[in-house]
């Protein structure tokens, strides 16, 4: 059990007190210490765990709640660090920045509290996952479908807040978000865009309102605990025809993503497709040891008997057709033809997949707004299964592709990783996210994690790649990498930090913004 | 123990460097009536499972795809306990689904490099 970290600067009676009034707040049952705590570990933490300890959690059931405990925390100066699902895994999980922050658990506020299928939208509270909303639509049988990540288990509100990314024409998850409700430091609440007019009825309809477009401020920050969100929801549409095309060279990559920029550009592929390694497809139904026992990397025979055996290509990409028939025949046509000007390209349909537990027939479900845990395999890879995101962003163009490419792999080959990757493709940009998988029990795997993790943020920067979303041990690193006139967005941060939030309490650290109390060697 | 029979039940087979920084073993409980799942995609699973099992309890095979079992097991609508010989990421989701304060209680023993011995008990 690691040790107790109270917040910073707080006494032990201090601590105490406003635990007290935690309890008050939200019920005794629902303030957790001790063991309790263990659910608020990141599981694949490659630091010493104490690093992001947290001696208490706070769970409220509605916004007035939530209210109450921040004007709480205001007082004594406790800092939060808000979750909802906890789902964050590979940045983090439910663990704060800052060792000694309490954590505020929003899992119990789990409402569906409107779905509107003419319009296409849901307002929901944090704690609602993706499986929840599933369920309820399943369950009501309405017609729309959800867009989900890999895996589905988190919560839709957190990861539209994290930019999070799913797999269908509206994968782009903060783009489909519509209007918040906020809790502020000060404990006032207020809503965004058309919310923050008493009648309007179009709060989910509408993103902008009048003025300063504030919801982008609430996404990857520590400036307020959004308690209610609206999200857009794809209508069923007529048709769907997911599809996979595989690339049997390594060197097809700069071609496939030549191909793949004008046919997104120009949505021609209306998802948010992706190209897929050949380890991370094979990770989901096997593992290394499987195939090559030895130090370093996975040697290329034993790559070339991965693609044997699961059919597979060195690249794999997995995309899909939406609309009435006719539609989807077009749109394939010329998405048959663009990629097969690359030599061997193979295309598939999940009924031509010859495995029962094929990835496309996974995908297949997840690229259609079903969520599911089975991609969540690849962290079997190597045993003791832990793994953090690596994902830096660039344009949608080959030679970029191809650098990022081998500049990664050879840098988790110099650490003896393996490459294990997803392309995906945004509307104009790649997330290249890159999946660091060790065993999560060994020392010297973490250690060496740790280290080949920060060189590869500082070479990525280096080269012009920024990460779009990071782990919590190097959320300061990737902050100071986007660093253009003198680091002038990160002052900009700090500057509403300190004004929305003067006595901090709000996630400290949250991507690299700390406020004042923290700021200098806090 | 709630009808749980506490026997050890496997010889340790771990090895490598991984295996070293493992905490002591401890017998892992079983329970008669519960079906030892394994994952038939590991050739060894079913051998561990086999022996896991002895002449009490049935085996099940899974593959893949343990999101549905997963479901219900952490939203306490299937069975009350679970015992399995997997990779470590089906007793890992089984329990994280479950509310973080009503997490079941996870026993877990490393076999080989890929696989767990486990065992899951709702305990509230």
């Amino acid at each position: 059990m690691t040790p107790l970290t109270l917040p910073p600067g707080l006494t032990e009676k201090d601590f105490n007190d406003a635990l007290a009034e935690f309890r008050r707040i939200v019920g005794d049952q629902y303030v957790f210490t001790g063991d309790a705590l263990s659910a608020y570990r990141d599981p694949y933490s490659i630091e010493d765990d104490s690093k992001f300890s947290t001696p208490a959690a706070v769970a409220p059931d509605t916004a007035e709640q939530v209210q109450a405990v921040v004007k709480v925390a205001n007082q004594y100066g406790v800092p939060l660090w808000t979750i909802s699902a906890g789902k964050n895994h590979g940045y983090g999980g439910a663990a704060p920045r800052m060792a000694g922050t309490v954590v505020l658990d929003l899992a119990r506020m789990n409402r569906i509290l409107e779905i509107n299928v003419d319009s296409g939208y849901a307002l929901l509270e944090p704690g609602v996952t993706y499986f929840d909303l599933y369920r309820y639509i399943q369950e009501k049988g309405l017609k729309l479908w959800l867009d989900v990540p890999d895996p589905g288990w988190g919560s839709v509100v957190g990861n539209a807040l994290e930019r999070g990314i799913g797999y269908t024409p509206y994968g782009d998850h903060f783009m489909m978000q519509c209007g918040m409700e906020v809790v502020l430091a000060n404990g006032e609440v207020m809503r965004t865009g058309m919310g923050a007019m008493p009648k309007s009825n179009a709060w989910q309809l509408f993103k902008y309102g009048y003025g300063p477009y504030a919801d982008g401020i609430f996404t990857q920050s520590n400036y307020g605990i959004v308690t209610k969100m609206g999200i857009w929801l794809m209508p069923e549409p007529p048709g769907y025809r997911p599809y996979m095309i595989s690339f049997q060279r390594e060197e097809d990559l700069e071609q496939v993503i030549d191909v793949l920029r004008p046919l997104k550009v120009n949505n021609i592929i209306q998802n948010a497709a992706t190209l897929r390694s050949l380890l991370l497809v094979a990770g989901i139904n096997a593992t290394r040891s499987q195939y090559h026992s030895g130090p370093g990397p996975i040697p290329d025979s034993a790559a070339k008997k991965i693609m044997a055996d699961q059919d597979i290509g060195m690249w794999n990409f997995y995309g899909a057709l939406y609309g009435p028939p006719p539609l989807m025949d077009v749109l394939w046509g010329i998405t048959r033809d663009a990629f097969a000007s690359i030599p061997g390209a193979r295309f598939f349909t999940p009924e031509e997949r010859r495995h029962d537990n094929d990835v496309l027939k996974h995908r297949a479900l997840t690229m259609r707004g079903v969520p599911r845990l089975t991609e969540y395999s690849f962290v079997n890879w190597v045993g003791g299964g832990g793994h953090i995101g690596f994902s830096p962003v660039s344009p949608i163009n080959g030679k970029e592709a191809m650098q990022q490419y081998i500049m990664v792999r050879d840098r988790l080959a110099q650490y003896g990783f393996d490459y294990l990757s997803v392309f995906a493709i945004g509307w104009r940009e790649l997330h290249h996210v890159i999946e660091l998988i060790f065993d999560r029990r060994d020392p010297e795997e973490k250690r060496k994690a740790y280290e080949v993790f920060g060189i590869m943020v500082r070479e990525a920067a280096e080269a012009g790649y920024g990460e779009y979303r990071t782990h919590i041990s190097f959320m300061d690193q990737v902050a100071k990498t986007y660093s253009w006139n003198d680091h002038a967005q990160l002052k900009f941060q700090q500057t509403l930090k300190d004004a929305l939030d003067p006595k901090g309490i709000l996630s400290p650290g949250k991507q690299g913004i700390w406020p004042a109390r923290y700021r200098q060697g806090g | 123990m709630d009808g749980m029979n506490r026997r050890a039940f496997l010889q340790v087979t771990t090895g490598g460097a991984a295996a070293a920084v493992l905490p002591p073993l401890v017998a892992l409980p079983t329970a008669t009536g519960v079906p030892v799942l394994f994952d038939d995609r590991f050739p060894a699973a079913r051998a561990h499972a086999e022996k896991l099992a002895g002449t009490e309890q049935s085996l099940q095979a899974m593959a893949g795809d343990a999101t549905d079992l997963m479901q219900a097991f952490a939203a306490g609508r299937g069975p009350r306990r679970l015992i399995g010989v997997t990779a470590e990421s089906v007793p890992f989701c089984l329990s994280e689904l479950a509310p973080r304060d009503k997490r079941p209680r996870l026993t877990l023993r490393r076999l080989d490099q890929d696989l767990f011995a486990w065992h899951l008990v709702h305990t509230s």
